[in-house]
């Protein structure tokens, strides 16, 4: 079942459309209130989706087909196992945007591999709706300013915290399309 | 449809909205300007002042082609 190592990374030509086209669109297009309206949309979508599943449901492992900007490894999670990664990845972004906003340096090495779910296990919804609570606090006591320090994301530029604000919606929307794929998947599996 | 092709037209379609809204944006302030100042509202001059506001903000407060 497992395909693929986590962190292997992109096939090319997604790689090249996400560096080349889609991250300076959104650099030009997106303002921060954008970037966390759409982010906020984008969990209320995931919320109720999983809502109206069961635990056994949302803790089915399925495989899907190839999704944009989904690396291999994680064709195979089930729904808690990406709402979990959301949480880990989201938890870590929010610690990147404050220390870059007070232009501090973010010293710890970021890995694709870092921030896989550590398992397949229950309560990862509940957990879900508190990080967003969390995040909604953090984005309106948050500094509105872009930082001159800046952090790599570990496959693509150096993001300053405006970059990874965005980020945020981009990979919360990547996820969801993902959390849809599997959703469709497990249906067709019965 | 497969998964891929339904979220680049997402994608697309967002890119659109917001390119929409920012053209939408610059018309309004335009138009703000040419009644405060009495001169003719021009689509050409809103289409120069749009083009201009997505130069600058390519270039500012960063390069978005910067890596």
């Amino acid at each position: 079942m497992v395909q693929g190592k986590p962190g292997d990374g992109l096939p090319r030509g997604e790689f090249l459309v996400i560096r080349l086209l889609l991250i300076p669109m959104v650099r030009t297009f997106f303002t921060w209130h954008i970037a966390f309206w759409l982010f906020k949309r984008e969990a209320r979508i995931i919320i109720s989706l999983l809502e109206k599943l069961s635990e056994e449901e949302r803790l089915q492992q399925v495989v899907i087909d190839k999704t944009f900007a989904i690396e291999d490894h994680s064709r195979q999670f089930s729904l808690n196992m990406v709402i979990e990664h959301l949480c880990i990845t989201g938890r870590k972004v929010t610690s990147v945007i404050a220390a870059l906003t007070e232009e501090r340096e973010f010293t710890e090495i970021v890995t694709i591999a870092g921030v896989k779910p550590f398992a397949n296990r229950s309560g990862t919804l509940d957990d879900f709706k508190a990080f967003i609570d969390e995040y909604k606090s953090f984005f309106t006591a948050l500094p509105k300013h872009h930082s001159k320090m800046t952090k790599a994301h570990p496959w693509f530029y150096s993001f300053n915290n405006f970059d990874w604000c965005s980020f945020m919606y981009m990979h919360t929307f990547i996820h969801r399309r993902q959390i849809q794929a599997i959703i469709k998947a497990s249906k067709e599996s019965r | 449809m497969s998964n891929t092709l339904g979220t680049l037209s997402r994608v697309i379609g967002l890119f659109v909205l917001l390119l929409g809204g920012w053209f939408l944006a610059v018309t309004v302030l335009y138009t703000l300007v040419t009644l405060i100042i009495g001169t003719n509202f021009e689509w050409s001059h809103a289409g120069m002042l749009f083009g201009a506001v997505v130069i600058v903000r390519m270039f500012y407060p960063r390069n978005v082609f910067a890596w």
